[in-house]
């Protein structure tokens, strides 16, 4: 999958998010989100992007990311 | 209530409407003691007593109107001969409906109307169905005394106009009921009776034939009609019907109930059911008339294959279409792994057929990817309410309309996609309801006779969330809100969160007002009006949904309602109107890839163990693909085969190249339609469908109203869709074994509590049910969230408001919207193979006169339509129903190519295409674009490919 529309789309969904005084819950809201919504083959994808330091995130999508992919990798 | 009448009857009818009242009245009818409602009228208080006073413009459908003079009776104390139906029965009212002074006078009254009616009874096409007739035999009519030479209308000319029914006013009564019914049923006042006395006659608008006329088609007038003045063609040219089957249409999402009147096993019309609790016996252009393309000579009923889509397809039995679908998947699996492949379930389809596909993904398949169409229409309206309310559906029964005080119309054209709700809804606005319509366009509503809306906020495409926002923030610094009702029933932690964002000042009107466009002013005006209504309802449709805020505007809607108390009772709500049939019911069903059937989702281990058990197999914990993913991941080579029921995705998603350059890509797409619609120019199997006629099984509305759908004619190909998938499913090697469509609605039911009460047998007895049906609402759920909300609290969701990125620029100075017209459905795959094509034979593209001049274009020109993702070429027609800046098409027509225009922008959170908003430019151009050039090129190749089909084997058994 294209990488660079994954990253438009979780910085789609981390702006609309991010409304509130709370950062840590935005960052939680779009971890929940692609928890949720996200098939895994799209994590893969989006995760080797990152790990090429080409991925233009926003912080917030970025917080969530690296959330979401420490704990795949914990749970395998 | 039967589901099949054996011989051919009318319906009963007695005489007026029925009418609510807590009192009783009791009056004497020819002796006897007849106890009604308060308010009930002569004729019908009779009929309820099986007394039928002859009559011929009455008629329970439409108000007493008093022309006929045929139903007067005799009232004791009262002075001549009063009319039954227009009096209303008193308590102690004593009527002789019958004596030889009445039966004189009705005699002669009949006398005179048949004295200027043709006697061609053995030749008329209602001969045997006609009120005149039915009356001239209750009223013992032996002569004519009058004869016929003197001055009469029998040589009036026929109106054949309309291509679906015949306007004969040599046997028109003019009693006024095709008048009535175009007004009091469907609201189009198009009809009127012109002239006085002898010359008064009915006309359509200003005596114009039926089809250049204000006429919607609807088909009010032909069903009120008593002779034969009024008459289907297909019943002109079929005779009577000999059986009648209720089933339920297979167009919009208002569900209407029809009377299949059948001749063996063609349908001779569709006649809208009085007993439809969804159209209470009203029906549109479509539903009505449209069903021909069910037998339309371009039905596949034979499986074809092929191993490239340049190659010729080839006819083979349903076995080898279904081994060779299945090893090709198979292939696929083994070369690319499980998540390779994916289905995609329709909303075109029963609900009965949409969960056996998602099963044979999840079990067959053994991933997650299925999906459906509502992908691309309603799947912000699942997130937006399930986050707020607790449920992904509409929270009313239709008839709440009726209730409403004010309504609120938010990018919906309920006219144009939801006429027979839009009827009803303009019932209760003839009445007095207010109106506040919300669309950058000016649709029908906002001024249509007897209809006008108190205000229009003719917002910029795009501007939803803002303008919402701007409403809450005039209900909350007014101190608008349902301050008891928010503490009662909402969570108050995210209430405050709310209170504390809309009331920033950057949600003001005025601040908005820089990107909505509509004055604050009216905004201001608007919301007041909405949140000190005693019942205010909201109305939306996909020009909510279909934008990259979709699901934020839909919990804008919901956070509305909340703080002003507008759920949970009559008359109040937030209504989706849903596009397709069966948008509800294919979510229900468990088609998003990330939701087993009733909205749970698929990480959620005891709902997936419930499931695991039924189905003995293990199913996988992740979400699959959504569409818009499905596509990228077989751009990238990662998804290689699809299983397509009854969805044409070439046509109706977003951003066409990328559409068909990921369905070329594929190793194997099964497609199984009724047509070779533009998706299965792609494919490499062709799996014959069943039409809504040929098959059992249930729609569920936009009042998620279960409804049945009966099958009226054997399967043309053999085979009901789900028996198909079952096949296939098989040959995967995962087995099914269901005889009947009811197995699986019990297995739906034993699955799924909110259809835990739901079964064939109840739909039978009760006619139609609204889930949640279950042991605390046995026969169903007509209003939501009542006492509290189905997730517990209400929830307050913040709804930032973010400007799309597709804003206009110097290079796209215009934003494109879509929409639908009344005529057409969807892609146009049935409509097109219809007579519907007589009103809109081609997509065009609206523009402001100003836009238009600027740019030298004038009417009926060629306008190259451009954006970032591709263009094409319409016609132009100059009108001020959009505003400056905007342009607007549909997209019933494959060769327009709209989606070739719109982009791949999506909401946010569930990927619905902004199908709303598109940057665009426009000018005046002399041919077809380059897509449209290769797009006939395509189609000329595949028509050729379909028509060298070899027959080496007949069908035979799956």
């Amino acid at each position: 999958m294209e990488p660079t529309k994954l990253v438009r789309m979780v910085n789609q969904i981390a702006a609309n998010w991010d409304c509130g005084p709370d950062q840590a819950k935005a960052v939680a809201g779009v971890a929940d989100h692609l928890r949720r919504f996200w098939s895994p083959p799209m994590f893969d994808e989006i995760a080797r992007y990152i790990a090429t330091g080409d991925a233009d995130l926003s912080p917030i999508a970025e917080r969530a990311l690296t959330q979401l992919i420490e704990e795949r990798q914990v749970t395998g | 209530m039967s589901e099949v009448y054996e011989g051919y009857r009318r319906p009963d009818d007695l005489g007026t409407p029925a009418i609510e009242s807590d009192v009783s009245i009791t009056l004497m009818l020819d002796g006897k003691k007849v106890s009604v409602p308060e308010g009930t009228t002569v004729i019908r208080a009779a009929a309820l007593a099986g007394i039928n006073i002859p009559r011929l413009c009455a008629t329970d459908s439409l108000e007493p109107f008093g022309s006929c003079r045929l139903c007067l009776v005799e009232i004791e104390g009262a002075k001549g001969l009063p009319a039954s139906c227009t009096t209303e029965a008193q308590d102690g009212m004593k009527v002789t409906t019958q004596n030889n002074r009445l039966a004189d006078v009705r005699r002669n009254i009949m006398e005179l109307y048949i004295s200027d009616h043709p006697l061609d009874c053995l030749t008329c096409p209602t001969n045997g169905d006609c009120e005149l007739q039915d009356m001239a035999g209750a009223v013992g009519l032996r002569d004519v005394r009058y004869g016929y030479a003197g001055e009469n209308h029998l040589e009036a000319e026929k109106d054949e106009s309309n291509p679906y029914f015949t306007f004969d006013p040599s046997k028109c009564i003019v009693c006024s009921r095709c008048v009535r019914a175009c007004e009091e049923v469907q609201g189009t006042f198009a009809l009127t009776i012109d002239g006085r006395g002898f010359d008064s006659k009915v006309v359509a608008s200003e005596d114009q034939p039926f089809l250049d006329s204000e006429c919607v088609s609807c088909g009010a007038c032909v069903q009120a009609c008593p002779t034969a003045s009024l008459t289907e063609n297909s019943l002109i040219n079929m005779g009577q019907p000999e059986h009648t089957v209720i089933t339920t249409c297979g167009y919009c999402g208002v569900g209407c109930s029809f009377r299949a009147e059948m001749k063996g096993s063609e349908v001779v019309r569709m006649v809208p059911n009085k007993d439809g609790k969804a159209n209470h016996g009203h029906s549109c252009v479509k539903g009505r008339f449209a069903f021909g393309y069910a037998t339309h000579k371009d039905r596949i009923t034979t499986p074809m294959i092929r191993e490239s889509i340049h190659d010729s397809w080839q006819e083979v039995s349903w076995d080898k279409a279904i081994k060779f679908a299945a090893d090709k998947l198979k292939g696929i699996q083994a070369k690319y792994g499980p998540g390779s492949i994916g289905g995609i379930t329709s909303s075109r389809c029963s609900n009965e057929e949409t969960y056996l596909v998602q099963k044979m993904v999840r079990a067959a398949f053994g991933n997650n990817n299925v999906d459906t169409c509502a992908r691309v229409c309603h799947s912000p309206t699942g997130y937006g309410l399930k986050s707020t309310l607790g449920e992904s559906a509409g929270t009313q029964a239709f008839d709440s309309v009726l209730h409403s005080d004010v309504i609120v119309v938010i990018g919906a054209n309920p006219t144009e996609a939801h006429p027979v709700f839009a009827s009803q809804m303009k019932r209760r606005l003839r009445e007095g309801a207010n109106l506040i319509i919300v669309d950058p366009r000016s649709i029908d509503l906002v001024r249509s006779p007897h209809v006008e809306a108190d205000y229009h906020l003719q917002l910029s495409p795009g501007t939803n969330v803002a303008l919402i926002n701007a409403m809450a923030h005039v209900v909350l610094s007014e101190g608008l809100e349902a301050k008891a009702y928010i503490k009662d029933r909402c969570e108050l932690d995210a209430y405050e969160d709310w209170r504390s964002f809309i009331l920033d000042e950057k949600n003001s009107p005025e601040s908005m007002e820089s990107a909505t466009g509509v004055p604050a002013e009216d905004v201001r005006g608007a919301a007041r009006l909405y949140a000190t209504a005693p019942n205010g309802a909201i109305y939306y449709g996909l020009g909510v949904s279909e934008h990259s805020q979709g699901s934020t505007m839909v919990m804008g809607i919901a956070n509305l309602a909340m703080a002003t108390g507008n759920l949970g009772r009559e008359g109040v709500g937030v209504n989706p109107l849903r596009g397709q049939n069966n948008v509800q019911g294919a979510c229900d069903m468990g088609s998003f890839p990330h939701e087993l059937p009733g909205y749970r989702h698929i990480s959620d281990t005891s709902a997936r163990t419930l499931f695991e058990k039924e189905w003995g197999v293990e199913l996988m914990p992740d979400p699959g693909y959504r569409i818009p993913n499905m596509f990228d991941a077989a751009v990238a080579g990662q998804f290689k085969g699809m299983y397509v029921q009854g969805e044409d995705l070439a046509q109706s998603d977003p951003d066409t190249h990328h559409v068909t350059a990921a369905l070329s890509s594929l190793e194997c797409m099964i497609v199984q339609d009724l047509f070779l619609n533009e998706t299965a120019k792609f494919a490499h199997v062709f799996l014959p469908g069943s039409s809504f006629l040929e098959k059992n099984g249930t729609f569920t509305n936009a009042e998620r109203r279960i409804s049945p759908v009966r099958k009226v004619m054997e399967p043309l190909a053999g085979y009901e869709d789900w028996e198909v998938t079952q096949a296939l499913s098989n040959a995967m090697g995962y087995p099914m074994n269901y005889g009947h469509a009811s197995e699986i609605m019990d297995e739906i039911a034993r699955l799924t509590p909110t259809f835990e009460g739901v079964s064939f047998e109840k739909l039978d007895r009760l006619g139609t049910i609204q889930w949640p049906c279950n042991d605390e609402a046995v026969e169903g759920t007509p209003t939501m969230h009542v006492d509290e909300f189905v997730r517990g609290k209400g929830l307050f969701r913040l709804t930032p408001y973010i400007e799309t990125d597709e804003r206009t620029t110097r290079k796209y100075p215009l934003l494109l919207t879509t929409g639908r017209i009344l005529s057409q459905y969807n892609v146009g795959a049935q409509t097109r193979r219809t007579e519907n094509m007589q009103w809109h034979d081609e997509d065009i593209v609206e523009i402001h006169p100003h836009d238009a001049e600027q740019r030298g274009i004038e009417h009926g020109d060629w306008v190259g339509l451009k954006s970032r993702a591709g263009d094409t070429v319409l016609r132009a027609d100059i009108t001020e129903r959009v505003q400056p800046g905007v342009v607007y098409t549909t997209f019933h027509h494959p060769e327009s190519g709209a989606n070739v225009v719109t982009t791949d922008n999506s909401d946010w959170a569930t990927n619905c295409p902004e199908y709303k908003v598109t940057a665009v430019q426009a000018c005046k151009v002399t041919q077809l674009s380059e897509w449209q050039e290769k797009f006939e090129e395509f189609t000329e190749e595949q028509l050729e490919l379909l028509r060298k089909a070899k027959t080496p084997a007949q069908a035979t058994s799956v």
